[in-house]
């Protein structure tokens, strides 16, 4: 008999690679989510007016906020919808166990964290280059924020990945519970909700917990260490999953 | 060498047991046929084997690991049968570049030449195909990863006659180029008796037999002859089946634990019984057919 021998790094490495091919589907819907919040936001987020005098002013806000969060969204939806048992099953097409099957998943989701977090930024300048032509120059009051080195839009890029890759490690935790069991579809909804009317609220604090951070280190620090984490739990629901049973 | 040993191997659902203290052991480079009527737990035997689902009790070694979660299990070992969903997203000339990827055994000569040969198409996708061509790509594809367990989970369902002769022909002939531990679970052996060197009947999640396909063939003998006689010379026997030939007459299938010349000495006709005709007898309901509840 002629065994094959592989060791799991390596057929974690095929996975990977296999699930960028095979989960094209992914990047086609991040490219519809960032073209549907470009459409809105194109609209400006926020219109204050007011007039006293005989002079009216009129200031309309735009932001590129709505795409970063349509991409955490797409983070989260995503890391969810691999976990369903279609995208399981196909991998036991070939060969992995259920290791393998996490940490290529893990690796998938980071890199299409990456590019998530690339292309909501690039989106971003987008909308101001979109902005600054369709407005009128007469009244047009400007841009704040605007990235004077080379180095803020790669922060922009790195932070977004973090948040996306904590979304996204988030909704496969959430993932593999449901899979575990339908109920928890129901279950944690209403501890969602319930943490919102929890007082003090949790999801204010768990907001202010990263938003708040103002620390560039100490903002990575925690979100590596919040995904690490909640991507390690990821591990326990399915273990004695049984395939096509 | 024992590729697969199974000790008192138990698998309920729901407290139904779909395997029943089932102890066996498979002997590498053979094809094994995998017998036994709807339900008699042959497909959850092959599932925990290929690590998919877990024992309920029992112990289970194949390659000398446990299956559930060995991935040196997966690399080694392949299940095929008619629910494998491929993923939509790739086409099939895509899937075997993935197949020759995972599987280092991998034989893509003969994929390719297989694949042209059942006209198929490499930018088809899998969830297009008929049931008939679905069935044969997961052949193609179950036989090219060369695994040295390669299981068959009611390998021919939905194949014409002439794809499911030339699927036979297949196996045999890359079985004799590339030995290696076959599994073909069927509920009717006769179609492909000729490729199997041993034979696992399954019935109610326990194994009824277990033997080479050569001894099943002298297992059971056909005695013909006047009521007296038979029904005297069967009262130590081991009767799988008798019935009313003609009035007056009778004939019985008996296992064949004696010399032939002693019946036809006294005036019985022997006749040979089958393989599969021993398996349904072996299986067969004992209190009455469908007849008898209707």
């Amino acid at each position: 008999m002629s065994f094959n021998n592989v060791p799991i790094t390596q057929i974690v490495l095929k996975q990977y690679r296999y699930k960028l091919r095979a989960y094209y589907q992914v990047f086609t819907s991040l490219v519809v989510m960032q073209l549907l919040a470009l459409l809105f936001s194109s609209g400006g987020i926020m219109t204050s007016g007011g007039g006293s005098y005989g002079v009216n002013a009129h200031l309309n806000t735009y932001t590129g906020d709505l795409i970063i969060i349509f991409t955490f969204l797409w983070g989260f939806i995503n890391a969810i919808t691999i976990t369903t048992k279609a995208y399981r099953e196909d991998d036991f097409l070939f060969v992995t166990n259920r290791q393998s099957q996490h940490l290529s998943n893990m690796l998938f989701l980071a890199t299409a964290s990456v590019i998530g977090g690339l292309t909501a930024t690039l989106a971003g300048y987008l909308l101001r280059v979109i902005i600054y032509w369709t407005s009128d120059e007469a009244t047009f009051a400007g841009m704040i924020d605007d990235p004077t080195t080379f180095i803020d839009p790669l922060i922009s890029i790195v932070t977004v990945a973090l948040y996306v890759v904590m979304f996204c490690a988030f909704g496969y935790l959430i993932g593999n519970i449901i899979q575990l069991h339908r109920l928890f579809m129901v279950i944690i909804p209403v501890l969602v909700v319930g943490g919102l009317l929890f007082d003090p609220p949790i999801t204010l604090k768990i907001y202010a917990f990263f938003v708040g951070e103002t620390n560039i280190l100490l903002f990575l620090l925690k979100t590596v260490v919040t995904t690490v984490f909640l991507f390690a739990c990821s591990f326990v629901p399915l273990r004695q999953k049984e395939v096509r049973p | 060498m024992n590729v697969i040993e199974a000790t008192d191997l138990t698998k309920t659902y729901k407290g139904v047991p779909a395997v029943d203290g089932l102890t066996v052991t498979i002997k590498s480079d053979a094809i094994t046929g995998i017998i036994g009527r709807n339900g008699a737990g042959k497909t959850t035997l092959l599932k925990m084997l290929v690590g998919f689902i877990k024992e309920t009790s029992g112990e289970m070694n194949v390659f000398s690991e446990h299956p559930f979660n060995s991935l040196h299990v997966s690399a080694n070992s392949i299940f095929i049968d008619d629910h494998m969903l491929f993923p939509d997203a790739l086409t099939l000339g895509e899937l075997l570049k993935e197949g020759e990827r995972f599987y280092t055994n991998w034989d893509m000569t003969f994929a390719k030449t297989l694949f042209d040969y059942f006209s198929f198409h490499p930018d088809q996708h899998h969830n297009q195909l008929s049931k008939g061509k679905k069935t044969t790509f997961n052949m193609i594809f179950g036989l090219a990863t060369r695994s040295e367990l390669t299981i068959f989970d009611e390998p021919t369902t939905g194949m014409d006659a002439a794809v499911r002769n030339d699927f036979y022909r297949v196996l045999l002939k890359d079985y004799l180029a590339h030995p290696r531990t076959i599994l073909i679970s069927s509920h009717h052996l006769d179609e492909f008796d000729h490729l199997l060197e041993d034979v696992l009947l399954m019935d109610e999640g326990q194994q009824v037999l277990h033997m080479p396909m050569d001894d099943l063939k002298e297992y059971a003998v056909s005695l013909t002859g006047p009521d007296a006689v038979v029904g005297q010379w069967l009262y130590d026997k081991t009767v799988l089946a008798k019935k009313q030939s003609a009035p007056g007459m009778m004939q019985a299938v008996v296992k064949q634990d004696f010399a032939i010349e002693q019946a036809e000495r006294l005036g019985m006709k022997a006749t040979p019984v089958a393989a599969s005709d021993v398996c349904i007898y072996l299986t067969a309901k004992t209190k009455g057919g469908i007849d008898d509840v209707l």
